[in-house]
């Protein structure tokens, strides 16, 4: 049978709102324009953002598995704001890495790739930035001094990356919402509000239901199981709000192609990520 | 006071012991779907046993808990696949409508006997000419002195063969300037003379049924809330009965049969998260139940996508597993027959208490502000 996970097991709602309040508003401080373009290697890492978040005690996320509560909200903080995810992969203690790439990654930097209920830890001997559709700074690396850590400090780390991941991606299409049904409100066709629409509104309860439970997921301290959900319904319910924002929604000077690109790698890197984490022997569907 | 975790531990070891007893009843070997099951016995022992009406008050047969609980353990009750069609509707959905909307009177006459497990609810809202339109309803309720005299026509009613009692949605008033102000809650013995029950066999392997009333007399004390105030009765009523708790028990256990079938972790990890949203769309709906505060809106989410699990669960059960996933019985069958039924009945998922683009309608207009 499994266990239910109580809301707060060890720290209070309040608290966990209070640091994600912190959190929003280092990120809206700190926040830059989108610097990807189509064909681009960029990497939206913001080394002030990340300074900032520092000194609040971000790091201690993945140190403390009594903050566990925390990393969610926290995550979703980041996620509304469109911010970079570099924080939340700097929870592992390294460059995120499946595979033959690894996100925000340069040369000599400290890897960690999840595998088989452990991180590989490594360091990158050689790291060419590629082309990508997100701005993660993604680059294939080459890794030396590999070692398998499976201790419990590595099980904290990734449980609070796993719990800020799925956190930023219910803020990412909260945000997503938000944008798609102002322009709903605001844009007129055939008389009315486009929100008036029957088809319009069907799609944005879809939407809605799956940012809602995402939302909820995001304050439920949660695990892995979550995020891979979390990766396909954010895909989903910001492709819902493309379509809501017609052609506005897919130029790139509309905020939303941001979520709409974050999600759809983010849905990739949560199911790879999820496969190594069990054995990696199956292949990503 | 009792905690969640205790709940639900003991609601596991009592809905395992009686799915046991149960294992033998030919009725429900073939309903896909226990929720949409009958058992007199099984409805008896959850009584008997304390199970009904958790968060009702001790006075009406209840333990006083938390609802939260009370979702816990029902969860519990559908993972263990009892058939739990008189259970929701007799005590999910119409007791506690009974206990939100009934006269103090009515209340003391009829929740301790559901509490007991002695009395079954049938739900009489379709009509031939309306469902998810509702309020085009037309079954009539004349007042004749200190009684109602009721006819007209109800269908897709679940358990109707099983009941004790209807709950229905009449039309009390044919003149009123909307057609939802004209509309009333009536409570009826389905002994009646003047009511008469059709069976309607389904894919889902269980019936629902065509109800006829032919001049039916109702006390006009049971009425439930006022006359021609019944629409807010019945949309609160609806609210009960879509936070289908039941039902992300019934997914996780398929996820399990699926996982021992050998179903790719990486799939059975997105739909348990997927229950996990759900579960947490369903406990938000209560809360706000509970508070009575408005949850129209978050009922809607909690059974759209506990109805999309479902049929997710059934498709993914079909594209991991193959032709196997339709095997009914025997040894090649998957959770034995579980996979098979589910994906079968699961159809009615999406229509049953609302068909989903109700619920969407519903999230769209009152939860997101859309105009109508």
């Amino acid at each position: 049978m499994r266990s239910m996970t109580s809301v707060t097991d060890h720290v209070g709602a309040d608290e966990a709102g209070q640091f994600a309040a912190t959190v929003a508003a280092i990120a809206a401080r700190h926040s830059q324009p989108d610097p990807w373009q189509p064909g681009a290697a960029a990497s939206d890492a913001t080394p002030s953002l990340e300074a900032a978040l520092d000194e609040a005690g971000w790091p201690e996320l993945g140190r403390d598995e009594a903050l566990l509560p925390l990393a969610g909200p926290a995550g979703a903080a980041l996620g509304r704001a469109f911010a970079s995810l570099a924080p939340v992969d700097g929870l592992l203690g390294g460059a995120l890495k499946v595979g033959t790439v690894a996100r925000y990654a340069s040369a000599g930097c400290v890897t960690a790739e999840p595998h088989a209920g452990a991180v590989l830890a490594g360091r990158a001997r050689t790291a060419d930035a590629a082309a990508y559709t997100d701005a993660l700074g993604v680059a294939a690396v080459t890794v030396t001094d590999e070692r398998r850590v499976a201790d419990d400090e590595a099980r904290v780390r990734f449980a609070a990356w796993a719990a800020a991941s799925t956190g930023y991606l219910a803020g990412l299409s909260e945000e997503a919402l938000r944008l798609a049904l102002e322009h709903a409100q605001s844009r007129r066709a055939f008389g009315g509000p486009l929100s008036a629409l029957e088809p319009v509104q069907q799609m944005l309860a879809d939407a809605a239901t799956l940012v809602d439970g995402l939302s909820l997921l995001a304050g439920d301290s949660p695990g892995l199981d979550a995020l891979v959900h979390a990766g396909e319904a954010a895909e989903h319910a910001v492709g819902i709000c493309m379509q809501v924002t017609g052609a506005l929604g897919f130029t790139t000077e509309f905020p939303l192609q941001r979520a709409y690109r974050r999600s759809r790698s983010s849905h990739a890197w949560a199911d790879a990520v999820a496969v190594a984490w069990d054995g990696g022997r199956e292949a990503p569907s | 006071m009792v905690s969640l975790s205790e709940i639900t531990r003991d609601a596991d070891r009592f809905a395992a012991g009686l799915a046991a007893r149960l294992a033998g009843e030919p009725d429900n070997r073939f309903q896909g779907m226990p929720s949409d099951g009958d058992s007199r016995a099984g409805y008896e022992a959850m009584g008997a046993e304390g199970w009904i009406g958790l968060h009702w008050p001790a006075e009406l047969g209840g333990r006083g808990l938390d609802s939260l609980l009370t979702l816990a353990a029902e969860e519990r009750f559908g993972y263990h696949w009892l058939p739990l069609s008189s259970y929701l509707l007799s005590v999910k959905t119409i007791g506690n409508a009974l206990l939100d909307h009934a006269s103090p009177e009515l209340q003391e006459r009829l929740l301790p006997e559901i509490a007991a497990g002695r009395l079954v609810f049938c739900q009489g809202f379709s009509e031939p000419e309306a469902g998810s339109d509702l309020a085009a309803l037309r079954t009539s309720a004349r007042r004749d002195g200190d009684r109602y005299v009721v006819s007209g026509h109800k269908t897709w009613t679940s358990s109707a063969q099983v009941a004790d009692w209807i709950y229905l949605a009449v039309r009390t008033d044919p003149e009123a300037s909307r057609p939802h102000r004209g509309v009333s809650v009536l409570v009826a013995e389905m002994g009646s003379p003047g009511i008469e029950v059709r069976p309607i066999e389904t894919v889902g392997g269980g019936a629902l049924n065509e109800v006829f009333l032919d001049e039916v007399e109702v006390p006009a004390e049971q009425l439930v809330g006022e006359e021609n105030g019944g629409w807010r009765v019945l949309m609160s009523t609806l609210d009960h009965e879509r936070v289908t708790s039941e039902k992300v028990g019934i997914v996780l256990r398929v996820l399990d049969d699926l996982e021992e079938a050998g179903a790719p972790t990486l799939e059975l990890r997105r739909l348990r998260g997927e229950a996990e949203a759900a579960r947490l769309l369903g406990r938000r709906a209560v809360a706000l139940l509970a508070e009575r505060r408005p949850a129209a809106a978050a009922a809607a989410m909690a059974k759209l996508s506990m109805s999309t699990l479902s049929k997710r669960t059934a498709d993914a059960g079909t594209r991991l597993l193959g032709p196997r996933a339709l095997v009914e019985d025997g040894p090649e069958a998957i959770g034995e027959g579980r996979l098979a039924g589910v994906t079968r009945s699961t159809a009615g998922s999406s229509i049953a208490g609302g068909a989903s683009e109700i619920q969407r309608r519903v999230i769209a207009r009152q939860g997101l502000g859309c105009a109508a």
